[in-house]
């Protein structure tokens, strides 16, 4: 199945437009077709929300999977947050039919029903099945650079349900990266949470994780950084800022994928809108690109 | 007496649907916290730790605002197991547990508010919406929110951040 219902979240089409964007403009690229999804809410975050609540947690993740059921197509994720959630919660009801019965009650009120019969992908498991030799045998900009490539959390992890990767050394990100020319770097604490879960609770309790990984980074001459989610996106590269008031200075510039493949498939920095990024892209892109 | 409170709180943790029953398997090998990233940076805090205080039935320890709420919920700690003990589900039960109490961050009550408002945990700002349309982007997609108000409402007092007591 090459059709999918879009589920852009929340803090990409509120906050990050230009993530979108680019996934927009890459999934069209390579002839993938999606349909955003209409009427979903928050998917909700899998760690705020189901923290207040479990059950409340699986209920509205129930109501945007029966969505997208409606539709009949799989969902496609553009944040791993959003990937966690519609695909654990899936996982939970289809392995518990108490509990789905309790769900479907809980949903008759509003005419809807869970049936378990759609599957949740992240954009970065569709762009692999497309597959990395054909994502290559596209490219009119191949980039030469050193790319320190940032999994995160919640892409992998648990991973007896998201199935996405080996969770201990995980290699299709990097594949992907390596496929627009680039060297995926070996780097210490490649495999470090984000710390964005911390946001909410204490802003600055989230500081020691993005100095750890953007230090760690640098020190094995990354030129920029690579990640598959949102809110790390907004961790490195929103946090920079926040560091360097902190007086910590690093220039490390930080891609969503789809940018980075955008890019390569000849999209323009203005197209991208990567001049939104809040730590600058622009000498990597002269140095690299133009 | 003692005992009993301790066979409860077990038993109330073993009726958690995801992985409340998996609790009774640690054997404190101390792998969830050689792995947790929370741990590295926040000294006091061990998901080993929480697990033996729940198998020892000290709620009052378990549920602690400052303990759970440094959770990041990355799920290393479940990952590195190797008696399947789900401990960052447990983790998130104890943080429903403490909620209940009234133990909860207030930013996160802001968040959980906001989707019983709006069905996200954000708005569009006009600066946002500038952006969508100079990147050529269509208006998000809307949210049914009394939808979501229907499906949740026996969560309301949980939703809307009343505390209990």
């Amino acid at each position: 199945m090459n059709d999918y219902s879009l589920f852009l979240g929340c803090l990409i089409p509120f906050r990050l437009p230009f993530i979108e964007a680019s996934s927009r403009m890459v999934l069209e690229a390579l002839g993938i077709q999606y349909e955003p999804l209409e009427g979903a809410s928050c998917c909700p975050d899998p760690i705020g929300v189901q923290g207040v609540s479990f059950k409340a947690w699986l209920y509205l993740a129930a109501r945007n999977l029966a969505l997208a059921e409606e539709e009949g197509k799989d969902i496609l994720t553009l944040c791993s947050g959003c990937f966690e959630t519609l695909k654990t919660a899936r996982e939970i009801l289809l392995r518990d039919p108490a509990l789905m019965e309790e769900v479907n009650e809980a949903l008759k009120r509003i005419d809807r029903e869970f049936r378990g019969d759609i599957d949740v992908l992240h954009i970065v498991e569709a762009l692999y099945r497309v597959g990395p030799r054909r994502i290559e045998s596209l490219i009119v900009n191949p980039l030469e650079a050193n790319v320190a490539v940032h999994y995160g959390c919640h892409l992998l992890r648990p991973s007896e349900v998201l199935g996405f990767d080996d969770p201990e050394n995980p290699r299709k990100l990097d594949v992907l990266v390596e496929a627009l020319g680039p060297k995926s770097l070996n780097y210490n604490y490649k495999d470090l949470c984000c710390g964005a879960a911390m946001n909410n609770i204490d802003r600055a309790k989230s500081y020691p994780y993005i100095k750890l990984k953007l230090e760690s980074a640098t020190k094995a001459g990354a030129d920029c950084m690579v990640v598959a989610c949102p809110f790390c996106f907004m961790q490195y590269d929103f946090g920079q800022l926040e560091l360097k008031r902190k007086g910590y200075d690093f220039a490390l510039p930080i891609f969503y994928y789809t940018e980075m493949l955008g890019l390569a498939l000849g999209f323009t920095y203005k197209e991208l809108g990567l001049a939104f990024h809040r730590t600058s892209v622009r000498p990597f892109l002269e140095e690299k690109l133009f | 007496m003692k005992l009993q409170s301790i066979s409860s709180f077990r038993h109330r943790v073993s009726c958690f649907p995801e992985g409340g029953v998996s609790l009774k398997y640690c054997m404190q090998c101390s792998l969830c916290s050689s792995k947790c990233p929370v741990a590295r940076v926040v000294e006091s805090f061990s998901p080993r730790r929480i697990v033996c205080d729940a198998l020892l039935g000290l709620e009052d320890e378990v549920v602690f605002k400052d303990g759970v709420w440094s959770c990041l919920s990355c799920h290393s700690c479940l990952e590195a197991c190797p008696m399947n003990v789900k401990v960052s589900y447990l983790i998130t039960f104890f943080k429903n547990l403490a909620v209940e109490r009234g133990d909860v961050p207030e930013g996160v009550v802001e968040e959980v508010k906001q989707i019983f408002k709006t069905g996200r945990t954000l708005s569009l700002s006009s600066a946002v919406e500038k952006r969508r349309a100079s990147l050529s982007l269509p208006p998000p997609p809307s949210v049914n929110v009394d939808e979501v108000r229907a499906l949740l409402k026996e969560f309301v007092n949980v939703l809307g951040g009343e505390r209990e007591g």
